[in-house]
C-alpha cells in the first residue's frame, strides 16, 4: 500500500482545517476554531487503479503568535499552500511560507489553493496577484 | 554547560511533573529497542524490540533518521483528550523519543489565541467595510451623510496620531520634486503599514504630516495605547531604510503627537468623494501640537497621558508650550540607538 504524507500550511483562518474536515469526514462548520500544533487525519484515494493512503497534516496557521515549524514537513510528499481569497495578506504569508519550505526542506511539490470561492465578491486577490506563482511553476 | 546534580534533578522534575512522561529508544532507522515511563497513557502497548516506531506512533513516519541533533513536533493532536509534544534527540547509538502530554497547555493556548485571531479577523472586516464606504461615489451634495453605521452612531473615544517627517520641506528645497516624492513615498509605505498593523486608520496625508485615527476598529487595547505603540514603532524608522535618495543632514527625522478625547466620526461626501471625518475638541489641538513636534520625540496631551499609567514614567511635562494649549502636554524622547 502506498502511503503519502501531505501537509496543509498557510496563514491563520484560511480554512485548512475545514478543507481536511470536508475531505475526510464530509463535514463543514461555519465556526472558526484556531488550530494549535497539528491535527493528523488519514484518508484513502483511488488513482490509476491504485489505492493510496494519505496522511494529512493540518498544521496550525502562521500568525503573530505562532510560526510554522518546518519539522512538521519532514517526510512530506508534498503540501497544500492555502490562501484565503478574501484576505490579501494571506497570499503574502503563503509566499513567505513557500520560501521557508524551499530553504529548510527543499523543492517539495505543492498546490496553491485559493479558498473561499463562495465569497468571490469579497476577494482581494486577483489573477495578476498569482501570476508570479504561475511563472515560478513554468506555466 | 555542566549543571549540579540537584539542578538537573529539579529541571527533570519541572519538565515532567505536569506532563505525563514516557520515552523510547530507537535505532537511527526507527526500530524500537527500549521503552520507559507511562507508555499506557500514550496508548503504547505490546511493544516489541525491533518494531518499527511508526507502527506505534504513525506520525513519526519519514522523520528518521534524524538530520539534526534534535527535532520537536509540538502539540500533535492524537485525540480530543490527548495532545503530545514529541522530542527526538540524537544519541551516540540511538535516537531518544520523548513524549510529554501537552493537552492542558495546548488547550489554554488555544483559548488565548482564538481571541487574538478572532479580533484580527474582525479588525480586517471592519477596515474593509470602512474602505468600501470611503470608495463609494455619492452625489455632489449627499442628503444622507454616513455616520459609521457599520460600527455605531455614538460618540466614541478616539486617539489621533500625527506623524511628522521633520524638515521634509527643507529637504524638498535642496533636492528636486521627484526625489522628494520618492522619499515621501518610501516613508509613507512604512508609516501606513505600521498604523494598519496597530489597528489604526489613516485619515489624511498632507505635506510632511500624516494623521491616523485609533479607536474605530475593534481592539483589546485602548486607543491611546494603540497610538503609542504605533508611534514608537514609527519613530524607529530611520533613514538607512530609505533607499537611493540623497542625504541632507538634519532632515527627515520622524516625530509624533497624540491627542485623545470623545469625537464624532463619520463619512462625509463632497464632490463625489467620500472621506472619513472626526469632530472633537482634541482634533483642533492636534494641529497646534504639530508645531511642537521634533525628530525622535513624541508629544501627547493630558487625556492620553492619563490613560497610559504604565508609560507615564517615560514622559516629562512639556514646559515650552503655547499658552493657547491650556491642558498640559507631555513629551517622550526616543532612544537614539
Amino acid at each position: 500500500m502506498i502511503q503519502k504524507k501531505v501537509c496543509m500550511i498557510g496563514a491563520f483562518a484560511v480554512g485548512k482545517t475545514s478543507l481536511v474536515s470536508q475531505f475526510v469526514r464530509g463535514i463543514y462548520s461555519e465556526k472558526y476554531l484556531t488550530t494549535i500544533g497539528v491535527k493528523i487525519d488519514k484518508a484513502s484515494i483511488e488513482a490509476d487503479g491504485h489505492t493510496t493512503n494519505l496522511v494529512l497534516w493540518d498544521i496550525h496557521g502562521e500568525d503573530e503568535f505562532q510560526n510554522v515549524r518546518m519539522s512538521y514537513l519532514r517526510g512530506a510528499a508534498g503540501y497544500l499552500l492555502v490562501v484565503d481569497g478574501t484576505r490579501r495578506a494571506s497570499l503574502e504569508v503563503a509566499f513567505n511560507l513557500r520560501s521557508k519550505v524551499v530553504e529548510n526542506i527543499g523543492h517539495l511539490p505543492f498546490v496553491l489553493v485559493l479558498n473561499k470561492s463562495d465569497l468571490l465578491a469579497d476577494w482581494e486577490i486577483t489573477r495578476e496577484d498569482i501570476d508570479p506563482w504561475n511563472s515560478a511553476a513554468g506555466r | 554547560m555542566k549543571l549540579p546534580a540537584a539542578v538537573v534533578d529539579y529541571l527533570v522534575q519541572l519538565s515532567t511533573a505536569d506532563h505525563t512522561f514516557a520515552y523510547l529508544s530507537v535505532t537511527p532507522e526507527g526500530q524500537v529497542h527500549g521503552w520507559w515511563g507511562d507508555l499506557a497513557h500514550y496508548g503504547l502497548a505490546n511493544l516489541s524490540v525491533g518494531d518499527a516506531i511508526d507502527d506505534h506512533l504513525f506520525y513519526l513516519a519519514g522523520m528518521l533518521p534524524l538530520t539534526t541533533a534534535h527535532e520537536v513536533l509540538p502539540s500533535v493532536h492524537m485525540t480530543e483528550q490527548l495532545i503530545i509534544d514529541t522530542h527526538l534527540v540524537q544519541g551516540p547509538q540511538a535516537v531518544w523519543v520523548l513524549l510529554f502530554d501537552s493537552t492542558a497547555a495546548t488547550q489554554k493556548q488555544q483559548r488565548l489565541q482564538q481571541k487574538g485571531n478572532d479580533l484580527s479577523l474582525l479588525r480586517h472586516q471592519y477596515n474593509k467595510l470602512l474602505q468600501q464606504c470611503l470608495a463609494q461615489s455619492q452625489p455632489a451634495v449627499s442628503p444622507d451623510p454616513a455616520p459609521l453605521e457599520h460600527f455605531d452612531n455614538q460618540q466614541r473615544d478616539i486617539s489621533l496620531l500625527l506623524i511628522k517627517i521633520c524638515d521634509l520641506t527643507r529637504y524638498s528645497q535642496q533636492t528636486n520634486p521627484t526625489v522628494t516624492l520618492q522619499v515621501l513615498n518610501q516613508y509613507l509605505a512604512q508609516i501606513t503599514q505600521t498604523i494598519v498593523e496597530e489597528g489604526g486608520v489613516i485619515n489624511h496625508v498632507l505635506g510632511e504630516t500624516s494623521v491616523a485615527l485609533f479607536g474605530l476598529l475593534p481592539s483589546e487595547q485602548s486607543p491611546p495605547q494603540q497610538a503609542l505603540d504605533a508611534a514608537k514603532r514609527i519613530l524607529k524608522i530611520n533613514g538607512s531604510e530609505i533607499k537611493n535618495v540623497p542625504d541632507v543632514p538634519g532632515c527627515l527625522g520622524i516625530g509624533g503627537g497624540i491627542t485623545t478625547g470623545a469625537a464624532t466620526a463619520g463619512i462625509v461626501h463632497h464632490q463625489n468623494r467620500a472621506s472619513l471625518n472626526a469632530i472633537g475638541a482634541h482634533i483642533h489641538q492636534l494641529n497646534q501640537l504639530a508645531g511642537l513636534i521634533c525628530p525622535n520625540s513624541l508629544v501627547i496631551d493630558r487625556p492620553t497621558y492619563q490613560i497610559l499609567p504604565r508609560s507615564q514614567p517615560d514622559f516629562e511635562v512639556l514646559e515650552a508650550r503655547p499658552r493657547a494649549l491650556l491642558p498640559e502636554l507631555y513629551a517622550w524622547v526616543g532612544s537614539t540607538n
